[in-house]
């Protein structure tokens, strides 16, 4: 009887957990990623805030922050676990990084634990820390961001509204991309590939899944998309693909680019500055811990 | 052209297998410790992934011996082939045999033209369970070991993965089999862990060599951390010869 009612407790434990990560909308439509893509959404200048004259003062090299896996409201552990101070001193000392200083930022996904509204706030005061320093927020939609029906919270709180997205300028391309399901999609593989072949800029590319990880579990789960992706990166002058998901740094070498993945901001307790120098067409990672 | 050219070769194979197997039935039936049979199926996929764009075809041939199982099998979907062969053997039986206990091997072929190959070494344990006289579990987990080769500059990726098959089997009488369950791998489709297809088959034997069958699979994308995402859901129908 004793063991019966722990099983019980144990099942219900986890039924209660599972709930917040959406376990009661199984089938809402935008849980898949074929019905959240319609088409690509190309970015101005105009929608981005940094113009022409921006790049032009950059020059060949210019560098942006990571930010992934922030987990806001995480039921695995509390709040105290983000970095946060330490992270704010950072952002109060980046003109001592020179010219690794960054010009924009990109959040990988999973920025809260699970799609519930109440978290939003927390968020966007994170979010206002950053967007204080003039750096851009560009996003992707991570599996977290997805649960409860959080997709239209997400898009309705999240630069630029889609997750799906493209924004080339003086020479580079920038390329989101929505993996939020474990999967690209027949869809959205298709509009991608379209738009790489006829783009003859360098290509970096932002997403929430690695394409590999030599874990045994959680990178893209289809082998065939992701073999198709790495062919289309490697002939289409992709030199980086950046991700998070698995919480840990690693590189995987794809042929003519890196699969970076970039340790998780609450799990891992650090954020990463990524620099780009187009000329030589390298990519370096300098990586930032929290003092905990 | 090349389509029609495919479906023409294959439906020369189950003639060429079906006149076989007319050939070597009087043999099975002196030797009733060997039973071979041979299957063709077609897949229709109603939500297609990047692997199945189009209808599969597929050739299968079983040949079950008393403890052990050795099958093949080819599947063509567009210009892309599987190629799979597996053993089994189950050497260990406790309480009557209804309990058996053994070894499963495989390899599998993946052939995406101009793009890579993929190469699939699994190995693992097998077990059946004879709950009933016609209702049987039989579960198999295994490791393995995926090789990507690319036809572009990419390096040779390798993943090492689990897989895992619970399956429920129940011989409803003596001609209808119904069978379903959950399997991380199918027969011709081997992805990363957690991608588990659904799938519920039955099988009506015609006479004592025809059957028929048909299959529907549903197949989900990273069920663990991912809210649900259907990826894939087909409908096959087979036909095969028992000698």
């Amino acid at each position: 009887m004793k063991k019966f009612s722990l099983l019980v407790l144990v099942l219900s434990l986890v039924a209660a957990t599972s709930c917040k990560y959406g376990s009661q909308t199984p089938f809402d439509k935008n849980n898949s990623v074929q019905s959240r893509i319609e088409t690509i959404k190309i970015l101005t200048d105009a929608d981005t805030g940094i113009t022409e004259s921006d790049w032009a003062t950059w020059g060949d090299e210019f560098s942006f922050l990571i930010l992934t896996d922030i987990h806001i409201g995480s039921l695995r552990s509390n709040s105290d676990d983000l970095p946060l101070q330490d992270f704010y001193d950072f952002l109060e000392n980046l003109d001592s990084l020179g010219n690794k200083k960054p010009k924009f930022c990109f959040f990988l996904g999973d920025d809260i634990d699970y799609g519930d509204e109440k978290l939003i706030p927390e968020y966007e005061d994170f979010k206002s820390k950053i967007e204080a320093k003039g750096l851009k927020i560009f996003n992707v939609v991570g599996n977290h961001d997805l649960y409860q029906n959080g997709y239209d919270i997400w898009c309705k709180n999240n630069f630029p509204g889609t997750s799906f997205y493209k924004y080339a300028v003086n020479g580079v391309s920038f390329y989101c991309l929505d993996s939020g399901s474990g999967s690209f999609g027949s869809k959205q593989s298709k509009i991608l590939k379209t738009q790489m072949e006829a783009d003859p800029n360098l290509k970096l590319v932002f997403t929430h899944y690695p394409l590999y990880t030599n874990m045994f579990a959680v990178s893209l789960d289809d082998p065939t998309e992701r073999n198709l992706m790495i062919n289309l990166f490697n002939r289409n002058n992709v030199i980086g693909y950046f991700n998070g998901h698995i919480h840990r740094k690693e590189e995987t070498d794809c042929g003519l680019f890196i699969d970076y993945s970039v340790p998780s901001f609450r799990y891992r307790q650090s954020w990463t500055i990524i620099t780009v120098n187009k000329a030589n067409r390298t990519v370096s990672e300098t990586v930032y811990k929290g003092s905990k | 052209m090349k389509k029609k050219s495919f479906y023409f070769i294959v439906l020369i194979l189950f003639a060429v297998n079906t006149i076989f197997a007319q050939e070597e039935g009087s043999k099975k039936v002196q030797n009733d410790k060997v039973n071979v049979e041979f299957i063709q199926g077609f897949g229709y996929n109603f939500l297609q992934n990047a692997k199945h764009t189009d209808v599969d075809v597929y050739t299968q041939c079983n040949v079950d011996f008393k403890k052990a199982n050795l099958s093949c099998g080819i599947n063509q979907c567009d210009s892309r082939i599987d190629l799979t062969l597996r053993g089994l053997y189950l050497p260990f039986e406790f309480n009557n045999a209804k309990h058996k206990l053994g070894f499963n091997a495989l390899y599998h072929l993946y052939v995406f033209p101009d793009e890579f190959f993929e190469h699939d070494l699994e190995a693992g344990g097998y077990y059946k369970y004879n709950i009933l006289p016609f209702l049987q579990f039989r579960t198999c987990m295994s490791y393995y070991v995926k090789i990507s080769t690319y036809v572009t500059e990419a390096p040779c990726l390798i993943n090492r993965s689990l897989s895992l098959d619970l399956i429920l089997d129940w011989q409803i009488n003596d001609s209808f089999n119904l069978f379903g369950g959950m399997s991380t791998n199918t027969y011709f489709d081997y992805p990363v862990l957690f991608a588990p297809t659904f799938f519920a088959n039955v099988k009506y034997d015609l006479n004592d060599h025809l059957f028929i069958g048909t299959e529907v699979d549903v197949k989900f994308i990273d069920i663990v951390t991912t809210v649900l995402n259907m990826n894939q859901f087909s409908v096959q129908v087979y036909g095969g010869y028992k000698l």
